[in-house]
């Protein structure tokens, strides 16, 4: 999984938020090290519907402009789950095998 | 005070002013995305584009350009996958089911059209014969394999389509085409043809009818047992090619039997089909024979008037080989300017302008029928 996908389904795994709204919690997520930009955003976006991951879940005009929300879905939350297992197991591996502190003896 | 609301209002339009700017700008970079997806987030995207701008900040961000172009690419790429995946494709493309079926006895039709072309262009037979008699230059010598995207495009071609693999067949008929309008300088000296032209328009509407049409499979149902006739009438005009050899035909220059007996050879001979130097005039007959039993083969389909429109494209410069067997040795008995000074036009645009207007026909035609 790309470090986008991941962030956007990290982002949306907390609730319902939407696309500037997904953006700023990524760059929270990442501690400011990704800055997820709305080209980058939309068409992860797209491709992530497409995949059933994510789903819109309604829509709202702000300041007249249209506003739609997105939630992950059940699909999708399993991905991430299983993409949160598989970087947590290679960073244990590497933890291990460097002898740093966290990492199993 | 008056200055201070004056100026209060001036920086209030400024900005109105940069962001409608911003806003302009990054339409249009959203102008690259495909027409669905502008329609399903342009808006949201402008939103959240100028969201991200900020208030203090008006300024067109290049990377947020480069970025936007960057998505609009991988969301084409993506539909362009998806669309290359979709197993109908491109067979859906022709809506129009009598177009459709048209089509489909072509994409049968003219692969074997086109393997009759490439044999009277190379006369492989009769080398085949001639290796095996000692008579004339010899299998795959006097530059047959020089035939390249004839040699082997049209019976690679013909045999997809008979083991009805349709997109793989109609790459084939597609690389046969381009090959040949690519090579043809090199390989025949000209474009001005008749030869040249004929194949180039048989591969080309092949490949048009093999991506544009359900296939040879529903083709051979069109055709029923006259789709049989039409493959039996391949192997016929190969067999007749074959059995042209053996006669006292043979014009090749290097032929011993053509250098011992010129007088005789030009009595018998004729530049026939697809310009090559083939046979004899019963040889000359046959094939078109042949290729009048493949065209009442096609005619006999459902489709008739369709196929007949879609035969005419190769006909065409056809009709100006057929000239040249009646009237004379040359394509140009008629007072035609000779060899390479045959006029281009009248053997690519005629066929061309028949294309254009029967896509326009079938558009049209399809238009009827979806009225929406």
């Amino acid at each position: 999984m790309q470090e986008p996908t991941f962030l956007i389904l990290t982002a949306l795994a907390a609730g319902p938020q939407h696309g500037y709204g997904i953006m700023t919690d990524a760059g929270r997520i990442s501690e400011g090290r990704v800055r997820l930009r709305a080209g980058t955003l939309y068409a992860a976006l797209d491709r992530l519907r497409a995949e059933g991951l994510v789903e819109t879940d309604r829509e709202e005009v702000v300041d007249t402009r249209l506003r739609r929300y997105y939630r992950i879905t059940a699909e999708g939350s399993a991905r991430l789950e299983a993409e949160v297992r598989r970087l947590r197991s290679n960073a244990a591996a590497a933890a291990r095998r460097l002898g740093l502190a966290g990492g199993p003896a | 005070m008056s200055g201070k609301k004056a100026a209060r209002r001036h920086a209030q339009l400024r900005m109105e002013y940069r962001q409608k700017r911003l806003e302009r700008r990054y339409r249009r970079l959203l102008s690259l995305y495909p027409a669905d997806h502008r329609r399903e987030h342009a808006e949201e995207m402008v939103g959240v584009l100028l969201e991200a701008a900020g208030d203090g900040r008006r300024r067109f961000d290049l990377a947020d350009a480069a970025d936007l172009l960057a998505g609009a690419v991988r969301i084409r790429m993506r539909m362009l996958r998806t669309h290359l995946r979709d197993p109908r494709w491109p067979g859906n493309s022709m809506r129009d089911p009598r177009w459709a079926d048209a089509l489909a006895v072509a994409s049968v039709a003219f692969p074997l059209l086109l393997v009759v072309a490439a044999l009277a262009e190379m006369g492989l037979p009769q080398a085949a014969v001639s290796e095996l008699t000692g008579q004339g230059p010899g299998v795959l010598s006097g530059g047959y394999l020089g035939m390249w995207p004839l040699t082997f495009g049209a019976p690679l071609t013909a045999l997809l389509v008979l083991l009805r693999l349709r997109r793989i067949a109609g790459c084939a008929a597609l690389l046969t085409a381009i090959s040949l309008i690519v090579m043809a300088p090199e390989l025949w000296g000209t474009y001005a043809d008749p030869g040249l032209a004929v194949a180039v328009f048989l591969s080309a509407v092949a490949a048009g009818a093999l991506f544009c049409s359900p296939g040879p499979a529903r083709g051979l149902v069109l055709l029923r047992w006259w789709g049989a006739a039409v493959i039996a009438a391949g192997a016929l005009i190969m067999a007749a090619l074959t059995a042209g050899t053996v006669w006292p035909c043979c014009d090749w220059p290097s032929a011993p039997l053509a250098q011992a007996g010129a007088g005789l050879t030009s009595a018998f001979t004729v530049d026939i089909s697809v310009g090559g130097s083939v046979g004899d005039d019963i040889a000359a007959m046959v094939v078109v024979g042949v290729l009048a039993v493949i065209a009442l083969a096609c005619l006999r389909a459902p489709v008739s008037r369709r196929v007949l429109m879609l035969l005419l494209v190769p006909a065409i410069p056809y009709v100006f080989i057929l000239l040249g067997i009646f009237q004379d040795t040359s394509y140009i008995g008629n007072g035609l300017p000779p060899g390479d000074e045959y006029p281009l036009l009248l053997l690519y645009l005629p066929p061309v302008l028949l294309v254009i207007l029967i896509v326009a026909v079938a558009r049209i035609g399809r238009a009827r029928r979806v009225p929406s």
